[in-house]
């Protein structure tokens, strides 16, 4: 018998466990490429209540197995966005997860109160955790009465499900995890790229135009999955874990560590075939193991 | 459509000054790929380095099954790149981005590239002779041994001139004399410009000044090649004023007066 792959989080069936990660793989876009249909649920980049430009070039530089991006989630506004991307990406079966990002509290309250009354979207994701928003990396989820005022104030607009995505700059996860579960937070996204930058040496410069980025990729997957298990001990709502996932067996450890699905980002930016390769693999990984279902794993880590 | 092809890497051969030929087996990447457009190369099959490398193609051999790039060695993708037998086969995408827009029925075209920025406009010239259009190149480099293209394209039948540094024929003046000389010339139809700023800025004015459509390729980090990350981002006038677009994927080849040149 085939393994079943599907899970449930806040009441959306996924067909498996696996979507891209906000602002990694192109949504609207990637449909040209290939088929978004195979993948659990579809997450789109992070919109903003006003366009935002971005920050200038170069946004990007490499680490050892690994990434900085200062992007500065460059959007054309949520309602664009409504009247652009959201018929597009409304289409395809797997469920549409937005993600609203924003530099104000009464911003991200507006961008759901707009978004509210469209049809096509099962959730909302909301980044309270991107480092390349505001100067010096500061970010709403980097306090506990900030990450809950934001949360507190979409909630009030929305009866869909909200996942918050957390940062992992902070020096306890566990903390702004729980204001956002306490704000009404359905479910929590784990983890957003770390804070981290990068030097010339020859020109005696940064790397990046924003000097400070956001490390991601095959690097940060411990850390990404210490905040998953951290979180999942102290929290009853599922997390969506992410963070340097490229394989089955990355995907198998963040379900160990507590994490009811994943996200793929950087390792989109690497392979954009990599999500069905790794829905595949997972499939024969659980068939090899005589397991019947991807839900056995979840938070079945042993620590004895 | 599907962008995974692989490399299968027939020649790596070294041209001097740390740049290298790279021939390829890659039969529906040569038939789908247009001058102007590039492959998303990974270096290695490890995670170090972890992103891909973009290169233009240097020529397309539809017929063969092969497309060359031209590369110099300047950092670690590379490095690893030139050391790379043939026989191995490499993970690439393509072809990717908005190449050249080659007018069907040009009389005359004019190329000007600097460096490796002029790896592009051989495929471009090789395309531009084969359907009949003459064309005009004047390539520019540091030092003779830096100039990229000039042998091929003139075996290919274009008028070639080179400048360089070292020989002090590369400043602006002399340079816009040449390629006012060529942009004078009856029937040029466009002309395109790549691997510098400087130069992009005098065919931007030059060729403005007798109406003639000009095209720039721009080259920018890159993560996803794809057009779904914006890491590759450069500035654009629009009517609304500037903005920023995607060198992978509105790109690399803009009109000129459309791009900010810094
Ligand atoms: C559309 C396009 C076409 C190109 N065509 C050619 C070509 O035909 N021949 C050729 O030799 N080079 C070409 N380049 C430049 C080539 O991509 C870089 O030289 C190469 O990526 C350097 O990699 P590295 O690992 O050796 O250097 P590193 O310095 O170690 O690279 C570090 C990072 O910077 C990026 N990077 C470094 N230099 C450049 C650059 N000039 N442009 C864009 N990204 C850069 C790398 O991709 C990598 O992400 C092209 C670039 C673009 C964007
Ligand atoms: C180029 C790039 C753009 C990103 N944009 C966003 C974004 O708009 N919103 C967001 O919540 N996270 C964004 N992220 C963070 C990723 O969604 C993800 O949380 C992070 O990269 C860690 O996962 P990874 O290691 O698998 O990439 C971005 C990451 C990258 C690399
Ligand atoms: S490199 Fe990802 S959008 Fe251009």
């Amino acid at each position: 018998m085939k393994p079943d792959l599907s899970v449930e989080l806040c009441g959306l069936r996924l067909q498996n466990p696996i979507m891209p990660s906000s602002g990694s793989f192109g949504l609207p876009g990637y449909e040209e490429y290939m088929d978004l249909n195979v993948l659990g649920a579809l997450v789109a980049k992070s919109i903003t209540l006003h366009p935002r430009p971005g920050n200038p070039p170069p946004r990007i530089a490499e680490t050892p197995a690994g990434m900085l991006n200062a992007v500065g989630i460059q959007n054309r506004g949520v309602k664009w966005f409504i009247e652009n991307d959201l018929p597009k990406l409304r289409h395809f079966s797997p469920p549409l997860i937005v993600s609203i990002a924003g530099t104000k509290v009464e911003d991200f309250a507006q961008a759901a109160e707009l978004l509210e009354k469209e049809e096509g979207i099962a959730a909302y994701e909301i980044n309270v955790s991107c480092p390349n928003m505001e100067a010096g990396g500061r970010a709403f989820g980097m306090s506990a009465a900030a990450t809950q005022a934001v949360v507190a104030s979409v909630k009030k607009h929305t009866r869909r499900p909200l996942f918050t995505k957390l940062t992992p700059n902070v020096t306890d996860i566990v903390e702004i995890a729980q204001a956002a579960v306490e704000a009404g937070s359905d479910g929590l996204t784990l983890i957003n790229t770390l804070l981290g930058m990068a030097v010339d040496v020859r020109r005696r410069r940064p790397l990046l135009a924003n000097i400070l980025g956001g490390l991601s990729g095959p690097a940060i997957k411990p850390v990404a999955l210490r905040c998953v298990y951290q979180v999942a001990q102290a929290v009853k709502v599922p997390i969506i874990g992410v963070g340097g996932i490229a394989s089955a067996a990355d995907v198998l450890e963040f379900l160990l560590a507590g994490a009811s699905a994943v996200q793929v980002g950087t390792a989109n930016i690497v392979d954009p075939y990599i999500m069905p390769k790794i829905i595949a693999d997972l499939e024969k990984c659980l068939a090899e193991n005589g397991a019947a279902s991807v839900r056995e794993y979840i938070g079945a880590l042993r620590a004895d | 459509m599907n962008v995974n092809h692989t490399l299968k890497v027939l020649a790596n051969e070294p041209q001097g000054a740390g740049r290298y030929l790279l021939v390829a087996e890659a039969p529906g990447l040569a038939h789908a790929a247009r001058p102007g457009q590039f492959v998303h190369v990974r270096c290695t099959a490890g995670t170090v380095p972890l992103l891909r490398r973009p290169f233009s193609f240097y020529r397309l051999r539809p017929a063969a099954g092969a497309v060359e790039i031209y590369y110099q060695v300047v950092g670690s993708g590379t490095e690893l790149l030139s050391r790379v037998p043939p026989g191995t086969t490499l993970s690439a995408l393509g072809p990717l981005g908005r190449g050249f827009p080659l007018a069907p029925r040009a009389r005359h075209i004019v190329l000007v590239g600097r460096g490796l920025g002029s790896a592009p406009l051989v495929a471009l010239g090789e395309a531009a002779l084969a359907q009949g259009t003459a064309v005009t190149a004047i390539l520019s480099a540091r030092t003779p041994s830096a100039l990229v293209g000039s042998r091929p394209l003139a075996a290919l039948g274009a008028a070639v001139t080179t400048v360089t540094d070292a020989a002090g024929t590369s400043d602006p003046a002399q340079v816009d004399e040449l390629l006012s000389a060529a942009l004078e010339r009856p029937g040029t139809a466009q002309a395109f410009v790549c691997g510098s700023r400087r130069l992009a800025r005098l065919v931007e004015r030059s060729a403005a000044a007798r109406g003639i459509p000009a095209f720039v390729s721009l080259e920018e980090r890159m993560g996803c090649g794809l057009g779904g990350c914006l890491v590759c981002a450069c500035r654009v006038r629009t009517p609304a004023g500037e903005t920023y677009k995607r060198v992978c994927k509105d790109g690399p080849v803009f009109p000129l007066e459309e791009v900010v040149l810094e």
